[in-house]
C-alpha cells in the first residue's frame, strides 16, 4: 500500500473525513471457503459466532491458536449458505487447512486473483449512486457496468465501503470511482492518512498495537482477546473453537492487560516545551513506536501508536494499560522527548473511539 | 468404578483391558475383527502381571536360511555353534566374529528390552542416563554408534559374506520405507533382535493373543466405532456404527493414533498444530503379504531371498521412486501343515501391484521343489489395510525410526499414552514400544491410567 499519493497525506485525511478517499486495500490476505462444512469450519477457527451469520453480512473478528492468543484479525463476509470470503493481514492458508482437516471444505486463497479498493468518507455513498448498503453488510452490484461486490466496511471509522473486483477489472474499477468522485473532492489516499484515521476510529493495528501470536518471540508479547478490547468477539457459548478453553479460565480470572485510547493533555504538553523555550511541537505523522505511560512511579503500561487528530485538535495515542489503570478518566503521564530529553506529560484514560460519526453507521 | 471402553482387539487392547479390569475399571472391548497371532515378543512384566501362561514363543528351525549361489543353503540356527558351522562353508572369517557379534548385539537387545518394559523414559531423567551407564563403556558406545548407524555399515563392520549380509540386513529395513544403507537401520535390526535368544535376529511367533482371549473380567464386543463422543471438552463415549451409544469415562483406543484422533474425534476438538502433526507422522506400508497352503513341504522352515545388501538397496531404489521393487526382497516361513506366509517387500501404498504375485510365486517355485500351492492370497499395502487395518498398510503404525521411538513416539506430545482430551488415552503398535512388542504399550497405557 502507498505510503501517500501526495507529498504530504494531509490532503488525503481531510478527504477520508471530510469528502472521500480511494484506497488500494488490494494486499490484504483474502480467501474464499466454500463447501458443505464452510460455516463449521470458520465458526471454529474465529472467537466469534459465524453460523448464525446471515447470507449478505458481514463480522470483524480475530482468531487465536490453542493458548488463546491472538493470531489474526479480519473480516469474515458470508456470500453464502455455504460460501464465506476471509480477509487477513497475514498468510493463514496453512492454518485454515489444518482445522480443516476432517471437514467437508475447500480453501482457496484468492488474494491475488481478487482485488479491493476501499472508498471512504462522507461523500463515499453518494459517489456509489446512493448505494443502499447497511453497515457490515455486503452486495453484489454493478458500478459502471463492472461487476463488484460491495461491502459497507472499512478500516476509517467513517462512513465508506470496499470494492471487492477481479484483478483484471481493478483498474477499469479505479478509473470509474476517480471518475465518479471527481466531482466530490476524491482522492487517493495511501498509509499514512490511513494511519490518522484507524487512531481516531480507535482500530488497532497487526504488528504495530500487538504481536500476533506466530511471531511472538517470548510469551509475554502475545495478546488474547481481552487484552485487546475484544471481548465482544469472544462468543463462549460456542461449544468449541480454537484457544475455547484457554479464553474461558481468562475470562473467568479477568484480563491483566487492557487496550485503551489515551488523550495527551495540551497544557502539559505546552508547559514542556515552554519551559525550553519552545513552541509545542506536534508529530507531523502518527507514530508506531512503543512509548512507556506511568502512574507515580510505577509504569502502567504502554502506547503503542498516537498522532495528532487534526478533526480532533487533540494528541491521542492507543495504550496497553495493567487492569487497574484502564478505567476512563484515569490520569495518568506519558512519556514526551523535548529537545533530547525525556519528560512526562499529563494524560487521561478516554473511551475508544476518539472519533465516531453518526454517519459511520447511518 | 469408572467405566471404560477399549477400541481395538490386538495384544494392546487386550493387556490395556485386562490391567484396567483388575484395577477396579468395568471394561468392554470393541473389535472390529479379530486380530491374528501375532508376531513379537511380550515382556516378562507384561506375562507375570496377567498371569498368562504357557506361553510358548516359536521360530523356525533354522530360524532362516539362504539360497547359495554355489547351491545349497547357508542356514542359521538357535544354536550359534551349529550356525557357526553353517557360515563356515561361505567364509571361516565370518564364521569366527558370528558369536562374538551374536553377544554384542544380544547384550544392546537386553538394554532395549529393558526400556521396552516400562513406559519411555523421560530424557532428562537421571534414571535413565543411570540404565544406559549400566551397559558399561563399551556397551554404551556400541548404543550411541550402532543406533544412529546404517544396517550395511554395521554388517560391513563385522562380516565379509554378501549372503550373510543381505540375511540380516533385511531385518533392518523389514516394514519400513528405507534401504539398508539408510541411517537408524541398524536400531531397527536391534529392535528384531529384542525378545529372541542371542544368535536368534527374528522375532518370535506367539499365542499371547489367544491366551489373553481366555481371560476372564473383560465384555467382549464384536462391531465397529463410528466415533469417540466428546461433550463440553471430554469424551463421555463413543458411537457404534450401529448407531448405538454407549458411555464411558475412559476411552482407550488402540487404533492408530492419527484415525483416532482426526477421523473418530470430531473436529475441532484438538489444537490444530497437533492436527498438523499427526498428518506427519510416517506410516508407510511397504511390503506386501502371501498367504499360500502347500500340498508339501517346501524343504525349508524360513528362507530369505535378499543374496546381498546391493540387492535390497536396489530394490529399495525402485520403491524410493514410487515403483515395486522390480527384484523385490522376500521372506518366507512355512509351519508343520504347510502354510506358507511370505513378506514382498518394497511395494509402495499407492502401487496396484499387478503380476507380482505371480513373479513371487515363480520366484519361490525355483526354491520349493515339487511343492504345489493349492490356495493363494495376495495382500498389497492397499489391501492390507483394508483387512487388517493397518494404516497405509503399515503394520507399526507409525514406522518405527529414531525420530518416532522412545518419548518421540509417535509424537513427544502423545508419548506419555495421554491424548490432549480429558478421557482419552492411547496405546498399539504406534505407542511405545509398539511396532511388533506385543502388550507392552497396552500395559503402560494402562498403569499411565490407574496412575502407577
Amino acid at each position: 500500500m502507498a505510503s501517500s499519493y501526495e507529498l504530504s497525506h494531509e490532503r488525503e485525511y481531510h478527504a477520508i473525513r471530510s469528502a472521500a478517499a480511494l484506497l488500494d486495500v488490494s494486499p490484504l490476505y483474502k480467501y474464499r471457503v466454500r463447501g458443505k462444512d464452510a460455516a463449521r469450519l470458520l465458526h471454529l477457527v474465529v472467537t466469534r459466532s459465524v453460523e448464525d451469520m446471515k447470507v449478505g453480512q458481514v463480522g470483524y473478528t480475530p482468531w487465536c491458536d490453542a493458548a488463546g492468543k491472538v493470531l489474526d484479525d479480519g473480516t469474515i463476509a458470508r456470500l453464502g449458505e455455504r460460501e464465506f470470503r476471509m480477509t487477513a493481514a497475514e498468510p493463514n492458508l496453512r492454518w485454515l487447512e489444518d482445522n480443516a482437516v476432517g471437514l467437508d471444505v475447500s480453501v482457496e486463497d484468492v488474494s491475488d486473483s481478487l482485488a479491493a479498493l476501499a472508498l471512504q468518507g462522507p461523500a463515499s455513498r453518494i459517489i456509489l449512486e446512493e448505494i443502499d448498503l447497511k453497515y457490515f453488510r455486503i452486495a453484489d452490484t454493478t458500478f459502471r457496468g463492472i461487476p463488484v461486490q460491495v461491502s459497507r466496511t472499512g478500516y476509517t471509522g467513517d462512513l465508506g465501503f470496499e470494492l471487492w473486483v477481479r484483478k483484471e477489472r481493478a483498474l477499469a474499477l479505479w478509473d470509474a470511482l476517480i471518475e465518479a468522485g471527481t466531482p466530490y473532492g476524491i482522492v487517493p489516499a495511501g498509509m499514512l492518512a490511513l494511519d490518522v484515521a484507524r487512531i481516531e476510529a480507535g482500530l488497532m493495528l497487526i504488528d504495530v498495537d500487538y504481536v500476533p501470536a506466530r511471531k511472538a518471540l517470548i510469551d509475554s508479547q502475545t495478546s488474547s482477546p481481552f487484552e485487546l478490547d475484544l471481548a465482544w468477539t469472544v462468543n463462549l457459548q460456542k461449544e468449541r473453537f480454537v484457544g475455547r478453553e484457554a479464553l474461558a479460565a481468562e475470562a473467568a480470572r479477568g484480563p491483566q492487560w487492557q487496550f485503551v485510547g489515551v488523550e495527551i493533555e495540551w497544557q502539559s504538553l505546552e508547559r514542556l516545551y515552554a519551559e525550553v523555550g519552545l513552541a509545542t511541537r506536534l508529530p507531523a505523522t502518527a507514530w508506531r513506536t512503543s512509548v512507556p505511560i506511568y502512574s507515580g512511579g510505577e509504569q502502567a503500561g504502554y502506547a503503542t501508536s498516537g498522532g495528532w487528530s487534526p478533526l480532533l485538535k487533540k494528541y491521542v495515542a492507543l495504550a496497553h494499560l495493567q487492569s487497574k489503570w484502564a478505567a476512563p478518566g484515569t490520569g495518568l503521564e506519558i512519556e514526551i522527548t523535548v529537545e533530547h530529553r525525556r519528560k512526562r506529560a499529563g494524560a487521561r484514560v478516554v473511551k475508544k473511539p476518539f472519533f465516531d460519526p453518526e454517519r459511520k453507521r447511518g | 468404578m469408572s467405566r471404560t471402553i477399549v477400541i481395538g482387539g490386538g495384544a494392546d487392547a487386550l493387556v490395556a483391558a485386562q490391567v484396567l479390569a483388575r484395577g477396579g475399571h468395568e471394561v468392554m472391548v470393541i473389535e472390529s475383527r479379530a486380530a491374528s497371532a501375532e508376531e513379537g515378543w511380550t515382556p516378562a512384566k507384561v506375562l507375570r502381571a496377567l498371569e498368562l501362561e504357557p506361553v510358548e514363543l516359536q521360530w523356525p528351525e533354522p530360524w532362516l536360511s539362504a539360497p547359495l549361489p554355489a547351491g545349497g543353503r547357508l542356514e542359521l540356527w538357535r544354536d550359534v555353534a551349529r550356525s557357526v558351522e553353517s557360515i563356515r562353508c561361505v567364509s571361516p572369517k565370518d564364521a569366527e566374529r558370528w558369536p562374538e557379534f551374536c553377544e554384542r548385539m544380544a547384550k544392546l537387545a537386553r538394554f532395549l528390552e529393558s526400556v521396552y518394559s516400562e513406559a519411555p523414559p523421560d530424557p532428562l531423567s537421571p534414571r535413565f542416563a543411570l540404565r544406559a551407564r549400566r551397559l558399561g563403556r563399551r556397551g554404551l558406545e556400541d548404543l550411541l554408534r550402532i543406533l544412529p548407524m546404517p544396517v550395511a555399515e554395521l554388517l560391513d563392520d563385522w562380516f565379509e559374506n554378501d549372503v550373510l549380509k543381505g540375511l540380516l540386513g533385511a531385518a533392518g529395513v523389514q516394514h519400513i520405507m528405507q534401504g539398508p544403507r539408510s541411517a537408524g537401520t541398524a536400531f531397527r535390526f536391534l529392535h528384531h533382535h529384542v525378545g529372541s535368544p542371542t544368535g536368534v535376529f527374528r522375532p518370535p511367533r506367539s499365542n499371547v493373543i489367544e491366551l489373553l482371549r481366555r481371560l476372564p473380567r473383560v465384555e467382549l464386543q464384536n462391531t465397529e466405532v463410528l466415533h469417540i463422543a466428546v461433550r463440553a471438552g471430554s469424551v463421555v463415549g463413543v458411537v457404534l456404527k450401529d448407531g448405538r451409544e454407549l458411555d464411558a469415562d475412559i476411552v482407550v483406543s488402540s487404533i492408530e493414533p492419527r484415525r483416532t484422533l482426526v477421523e473418530l474425534v470430531e473436529p475441532g476438538w484438538l489444537d490444530p498444530e497437533l492436527v498438523r502433526a499427526l498428518r506427519y507422522v510416517r506410516r508407510r506400508g511397504v511390503a506386501a503379504r502371501i498367504r499360500l497352503q502347500l500340498d508339501r513341504s517346501p524343504g525349508f522352515s524360513a528362507l530369505a531371498l535378499a543374496p546381498s545388501l546391493d540387492y535390497l538397496e536396489r530394490a529399495y531404489d525402485d520403491a524410493k521412486h514410487g515403483r515395486v521393487s522390480r527384484e523385490p526382497y522376500l521372506e518366507a516361513t512355512c509351519d508343520a501343515q504347510h502354510r506358507m506366509e511370505v513378506l514382498v517387500q518394497y511395494v509402495p501404498y499407492k502401487q496396484k501391484a499387478v503380476s507380482l504375485e505371480g513373479r513371487v510365486l515363480g520366484v519361490l517355485g525355483e526354491h520349493w521343489g515339487e511343492a504345489r500351492p493349492t490356495h493363494t492370497e495376495f495382500l498389497s499395502p492397499r489391501e492390507l489395510e483394508e483387512f487388517e487395518g493397518w494404516p497405509e498398510g503399515q503394520p507399526h503404525h507409525a514406522e518405527l525410526s529414531l525420530d518416532q521411538a522412545l518419548w518421540m513416539r509417535p509424537l513427544p506430545e502423545l508419548a506419555r499414552y495421554r491424548a490432549p482430551l480429558p478421557g482419552l488415552w492411547l496405546c498399539g503398535p504406534a505407542m511405545h514400544p509398539g511396532a511388533g512388542i506385543a502388550g507392552a504399550s497396552g500395559f503402560h497405557c494402562a498403569h499411565a491410567i490407574l496412575g502407577r
